[in-house]
């Protein structure tokens, strides 16, 4: 016997019927699973992320929000029927907490760039697990540390702006949930679709900026000329900052069922355009 | 899922690539890999080595051409294709925030569990990558950012291999290691093919190692295979004294 049959004759004796496996492990779950936990795992060291989704927000809600807090204080009561009866402060605090959880998110697509950068994301490609259950366990991974941080965020802001409440405040950061797995899925749909570092920088900072300020964050959308008002229908941050201030202050623009469905919606469709993008994924 | 199967774990048949820009990298290239043997792919940087893999392991598309792993085609099914094979990459991924277990329970998680694999299964073929390694409890359990480029190279070969896939692509598996740690990673790819049915692809520059370690060998240049068999072959055809040497003869004279 030739030592090719040899071999070939050993592999067959050990694949033997008795040799049956027990209970198959449903692959998408365990896909997904890994993948989320692997995301979690980075985070717990990746210090710096997480102090730059917190300082940030919290800048803008002490420099830019009591500033104006106190300037429309001066204003008067005219001021109340803007916010909703809300002093401004706490009329922007809940787009603060949701502005920290959607830029962290958006960091979903800045790790696939440095994942392609390092060739970790060779292996991901050529991975066999289902594509769709890659990127959601990441989506969702990346998510869940983006609601960390925003857990922690809206502590440190509700010391500022005033307690709402513990329910309400988890609501709240249900609703920030949400919008982070939408922008990590538009993070990554990006990212899937750049060539470089830079071009996705480029185009996240094109897109994020008008995504805050038609968001309802800082300012009603209401009194806004009806084609910018447009953009805000389709935009996930708007549906979570009104969800969020109306869950947490009581204060919102829109039928909170109304907010959210739409922003199950929004999320829903870029999640799938994500997914799509990435099961179509070669290298060149 | 058998390791072992009718069809041969890989049949390239008219590869032929040409990227973006004109570059043909690939001018229509054909080769076989025998079930359990070991096929050695070596040439020139640059010449095709690195897009062979890619496509095969389906990263790239071809722009002609069939690779058939496992009697699966791995452009029209290349979920199925992926599940028979690994691919371990030259440049060595960067899990920085992972010691070397986490990823390898990461990785042996993710690929077993595609093809349908118990939770025994899994956890056998994780204790053997981490026997593979070579690594102590302790090294494992390190950041893998702090790995020499040799280590995190063993810690791949060593979940490639023992996943046990119809096809392993190992793309310079022994590069950047030293003398004792090629040594060890060179007899432990010989044992996975000859007593588990592993059929491996790979490269290398040195062609020593390929000599004494591949059943057949393809000398690739300039997008064609211009030699092609066993290294024994290859060296009595050229008149030389070693695998080397017919290489450089070969290269020097034949292709264009």
């Amino acid at each position: 016997m030739s030592p090719g049959m040899e071999r070939v004759e050993a592999v067959r004796a050990a694949e033997a019927p008795g040799a049956r496996r027990a209970e198959p492990r449903p692959s998408f779950a365990a896909a997904f699973t890994a993948m989320a936990w692997r995301q979690l795992l980075r985070f717990k060291t990746a210090r710096s992320r997480v102090m730059n989704a917190i300082v940030f927000p919290l800048i803008w809600l002490v420099f830019f929000g009591l500033g104006w807090s106190a300037a429309f204080n001066l204003a008067g009561p005219m001021v109340s029927r803007l916010f909703g009866g809300l002093s401004y402060l706490e009329f922007l605090a809940p787009g603060i907490v949701v502005m920290s959880v959607f830029t962290g998110g958006f960091g979903s697509g800045l790790g696939i760039i440095w994942d392609r950068e390092f060739g970790y994301f060779k292996e991901i490609l050529v991975s066999p697990a289902p594509r769709p259950a890659l990127l959601l366990g990441r989506l969702f991974g990346d998510s869940l540390t983006a609601l960390i941080q925003g857990a922690i965020m809206a502590v440190l802001v509700s010391l500022v702006a005033g307690w709402p409440g513990a329910v309400p405040l988890l609501l709240g950061l249900a609703a920030a949930f949400v919008a982070a797995v939408a922008s990590a899925a538009m993070g990554s749909f990006i990212a899937l679709s750049m060539r470089s570092p830079e071009g996705f920088h480029m185009v996240v900072n094109l897109i994020m900026m008008p995504m805050l300020f038609i968001s309802g964050a800082f300012y009603p959308i209401d009194p806004l000329p009806a084609w910018l008002k447009a953009f805000a229908y389709i935009n996930p941050l708007y549906y979570a900052v009104d969800l969020a201030r109306g869950l947490m202050y009581g204060v919102h623009s829109t039928p909170l069922l109304l907010d959210a469905v739409g922003l199950l919606a929004v999320t829903a469709v870029f999640t799938g355009a994500a997914v799509a993008k990435f099961s179509k994924t070669y290298i060149a | 899922m058998s390791v072992l199967s009718s069809s041969p774990p890989l049949i390239v048949k008219n590869l032929r690539k040409v990227y973006a820009g004109g570059v043909e990298a690939l001018k229509g290239i054909s080769f076989t890999v025998q079930s359990g043997s070991i096929f050695g792919l070596v040439g020139p940087n640059g010449a095709g080595k690195t897009t062979t893999f890619r496509i095969i392991a389906t990263l790239l598309k071809p722009t002609s051409g069939t690779a058939i792993v496992d009697g699966v085609d791995v452009t029209k099914s290349p979920l199925e294709a992926r599940k028979r094979l690994v691919y371990v990459p030259e440049e060595v991924g960067a899990y920085r925030r992972l010691s070397g277990r986490e990823y390898l329970e990461f990785v042996v998680n993710v690929y077993l569990s595609a093809r349908g694999a118990s939770r025994s299964e899994i956890e056998q073929a994780l204790d053997e990558a981490i026997k593979l390694t070579g690594l102590s409890e302790e090294k494992l359990s390190q950041k893998m950012l702090e790995y020499s480029k040799g280590m995190k190279r063993r810690v791949q070969v060593a979940w490639a291999l023992a996943v046990k896939p119809r096809l392993a692509i190992l793309d310079e598996p022994t590069s950047g290691l030293d003398v004792e740690a090629s040594y060890e990673l060179r007899r432990v790819i010989a044992e996975y093919a000859r007593r588990h049915g592993v059929s491996v692809l790979l490269s290398s520059h040195n062609m020593l190692e390929v000599e004494y370690l591949c059943d057949n060998v393809a000398l690739i240049k300039s997008g064609r295979i211009i030699e092609m068999g066993a290294p024994r072959e290859i060296v009595e055809k050229y008149g030389a004294r070693n695998l080397e040497e017919a290489y450089m003869a070969a290269i020097r004279g034949g292709g264009e």
